[in-house]
């Protein structure tokens, strides 16, 4: 994270909100990857956790020098958990909310075990500013849009924009969404739908834990417990939002850290129609799930009364094992 | 302060470990919800009993502390600190004393449990490193045979009292050095609640500041947390982008110290000295562990030979100022040292009228001064501070 200093209050707002929102952006395509071949993985808080604090142990304890290794190993660890929720729920058709309850919870305490004796030591590897738009842009929009680290650039624009295209512009992303659809049609026309589910589980976990890793690699440069502290859970609440498509995830990702960053800027500003935003903290860390809950009731309510909103309903076969045996 | 306290931590065998996790008070306290009130009522019952002996009760052989911490032992600061002064306890004690720790005990139900348990436990002394009121205050009340010191405590009872770190002197010191250090005059503070420890902090700093430079200002963030790396980044984001030259926190961890190094920003810190956050900007941090060792081995020590008695007011302890960090030029420390010695001499008063509150009251008439124990009761901030009412 870096600081200049910024005179336009909004702009100052988005320059915080980014960086705060990268981890939940990171979360919610990890989760989206795999919910769109059918996997439901409710473990984010752990996944994001265990992704932090390998980071973390990448650079205090083994000495790793690039934040790119330290966030590869972040990711691998992330991904092993993932692999091991996958076969879980998709080799023993285990129930994918009881799993991935169980890895949000068990990653928590996993993290925070690994993470003693590491509270509060700084991770001295970290991400550095990557300016784009040098002098295109005045100081304060350049310093609030184009003057991050490069994972928030990852995680806004080639991810989302990458996922889309594989998703809904190659033959292999409608081979995915078919296994989250319909697997048994899918598995008809020879698309292994076992495969499937565990790669892109394993896919999804990774880039899930990438977040945690951004978090010590670039957000705060130290490990301290709990660190997903409910962002997971906003994660899962911004894909529904989202209706599954990656581009709007990042939106309503940004959304959370704008809400989030609002009291704090706000007090520093001085706003004073925002005055004791300390005050609505509870309630603001509640809006991304009202948000998510007006987005769910509202096309169902217009549809009631006889008026069609555009889909934004969850691939069919989420969270439901597949069994070839019983189609 | 110095370093070689903090460089890890070196468990004698008594405190091995926690005495409790958090898990098993949970456990044990789960028997059910209405078992605890049941409970409570009997321990009420036999905290009656107990009290005929008197609070004080006799000299004793040994005796059995507990510590209960609002974070981790190795959080790099607040309870970092405490800790090390359970450590100096431990250590002065011997096999006089049994004692344990209870880390991360948060503000909700299962903390009462966890008093509860650590009465039953047949535990004589109990230190909290947080102001924990009505979660303890019960427990307290009920089981009079147990003594009770709680860190910004406002319980005072026959065996229940309350010790502050008195920190508004170090405040102005540090803010006569932030005046001196940052060119607009305009320092920073994230902070977590609203209470006398924050007060004190803001005022003490911007009055200090103003000694130098009248046109100084304090801005204030307020987190609601003293352990949230990730918010606390969030707050010295917005306070730094908003131009502030001197960043100064009460956190419990030292990100915002990194963060304003990142900056090029002075920073000075709550908790103890980390020159090695910020090598290029650190100032200097509040040595809060300064009397705690000594404090909780005479607590602890007047416990076993009968002679405890709970005072009735706030203990205050002192908190100078730590070293300075290595890049601080001498003008500033010298200027600091001058206003220290004006404040140790009472020529000079930290609150003295006429003073104003950023709502616009006059709070002090001319003349009129406030002493620590007045300062522990603060509940407003000087005008000049803006964030914090």
């Amino acid at each position: 994270m870096t600081f200049a200093l910024i005179e336009n209050g909004f702009l100052s707002l988005i320059s915080s909100a980014i960086p705060a929102s990268t981890v939940v952006v990171l979360a919610a395509l990890g989760c989206l990857v795999g919910e769109r071949v059918g996997v439901l993985n409710l473990g984010q808080e752990g996944l994001i956790g265990i992704g932090g604090v390998y980071a973390v142990i990448a650079v205090v304890t083994w000495g790793v020098g690039s934040p790119w290794v330290a966030l590869a190993i972040g990711m691998a660890a992330a991904g092993i958990a993932g692999l091991m929720f996958a076969v879980a729920v998709v080799v023993f058709r285990a129930s994918q909310v009881l799993v991935g309850l169980a890895l949000a919870l068990g990653g928590i305490g996993l993290s925070n075990q690994l993470g003693t004796n590491r509270n509060g030591v700084q991770v001295r590897t970290q991400f550095s500013e990557f300016s784009l738009g040098g002098s295109l842009v005045d100081g304060g929009v350049r310093e609030a849009l184009f003057a991050h680290d490069p994972m928030v650039y990852v995680a806004y624009v080639l991810l989302p924009l990458t996922l889309w295209f594989i998703l809904f512009r190659t033959r292999h992303g409608m081979n995915m969404r078919a296994v989250g659809e319909n697997p048994a049609a899918a598995d008809a026309v020879g698309v292994s739908v076992t495969w499937s589910r565990i790669g892109y589980s394993v896919l999804g976990a990774a880039i899930s834990g990438a977040g945690g890793a951004y978090m010590v690699l670039s957000f705060t440069p130290t490990w301290s417990p709990d660190i997903a502290r409910g962002r997971g859970w906003v994660a899962l609440a911004v894909v529904i939002f989202a209706g599954w498509r990656p581009v709007r995830a990042v939106f309503g990702a940004l959304l959370y850290g704008t809400m989030f960053s609002l009291g704090l800027t706000a007090q520093a500003r001085g706003w004073g129609f925002l005055f004791n935003a300390t005050d609505l903290a509870f309630f603001l860390s509640m809006l991304p799930f009202l948000v998510t809950l007006a987005a769910i009731l509202l096309p169902a309510g217009a549809a009631k009364i006889g008026k069609r909103v555009r889909s934004t309903a969850a691939p069919a076969a989420l969270a439901i094992p597949y069994s070839r045996e019983e189609r | 302060m110095n370093k070689n306290q903090t460089g890890g931590l070196h468990l004698p065998p008594s405190a091995s470990g926690p005495g409790y996790s958090r898990r098993d008070a949970l456990r044990l306290g789960a028997i059910g919800v209405g078992g605890l009130a049941i409970g409570g009522s009997l321990l009420a019952a036999c905290g009656s009993d107990d009290s005929s002996t008197g609070a004080s009760g006799g000299a004793k052989e040994s005796i059995k502390a507990h510590w209960v911490y609002i974070g981790p032992p190795d959080d790099q600061g607040w309870t970092q600190r405490h800790h090390e002064g359970y450590l100096a306890a431990v250590a002065a004690m011997g096999d006089k004393m049994v004692s344990g720790y209870t880390p991360n005990i948060g503000f909700d139900a299962g903390t009462t449990q966890l008093f509860q348990q650590l009465v039953d436990d047949k535990n004589d002394i109990i230190f909290m490193n947080t102001e924990y009121s009505g979660l303890m205050s019960e427990v307290a009340d009920a089981n009079l045979q147990v003594k009770w010191a709680e860190t910004n405590g406002h319980h005072f009872t026959e065996n229940c009292f309350g010790y502050y770190l008195a920190h508004e002197t170090t405040a102005y010191l540090l803010g006569v050095a932030a005046a001196h250090l940052a060119d607009n005059g305009r320092i920073g503070y994230i902070g977590a609640f609203p209470t006398a420890t924050a007060y004190n902090d803001v005022n003490g700093m911007l009055l200090g500041a103003r000694s130098v430079n009248p046109e100084a200002t304090v801005e204030t963030v307020m987190v609601s947390t003293f352990y949230d790396p990730q918010a606390a980044a969030q707050a010295s984001d917005a306070l730094l982008n908003n131009g502030v030259d001197f960043l100064f926190g009460v956190m419990d961890e030292p990100t915002f110290l990194n963060l304003a190094e990142e900056a090029g920003v002075w920073t000075g810190y709550w908790n103890g000295d980390f020159p090695e956050q910020a090598p290029n900007m650190y100032t200097a941090g509040f040595d809060i562990g300064h009397g705690l060792g000594p404090f909780y081995t005479q607590q602890c020590q007047a416990v076993l030979n009968g002679s405890w008695v709970a005072p009735s007011v706030a203990t205050l302890l002192d908190t100078p100022l730590g070293d300075w960090g290595p890049k601080v030029p001498q003008d500033v420390k010298d200027a600091v040292a001058a206003a220290d010695a004006a404040l140790k001499s009472g020529d000079l008063h930290v609150y003295e009228g006429p003073l104003m509150d950023n709502k616009g009251n006059q709070v002090l008439a001319a003349g009129e001064t406030i002493d620590s124990l007045g300062a522990y009761e603060i509940n407003w901030a000087v005008e000049g501070v803006s964030g914090l009412e």
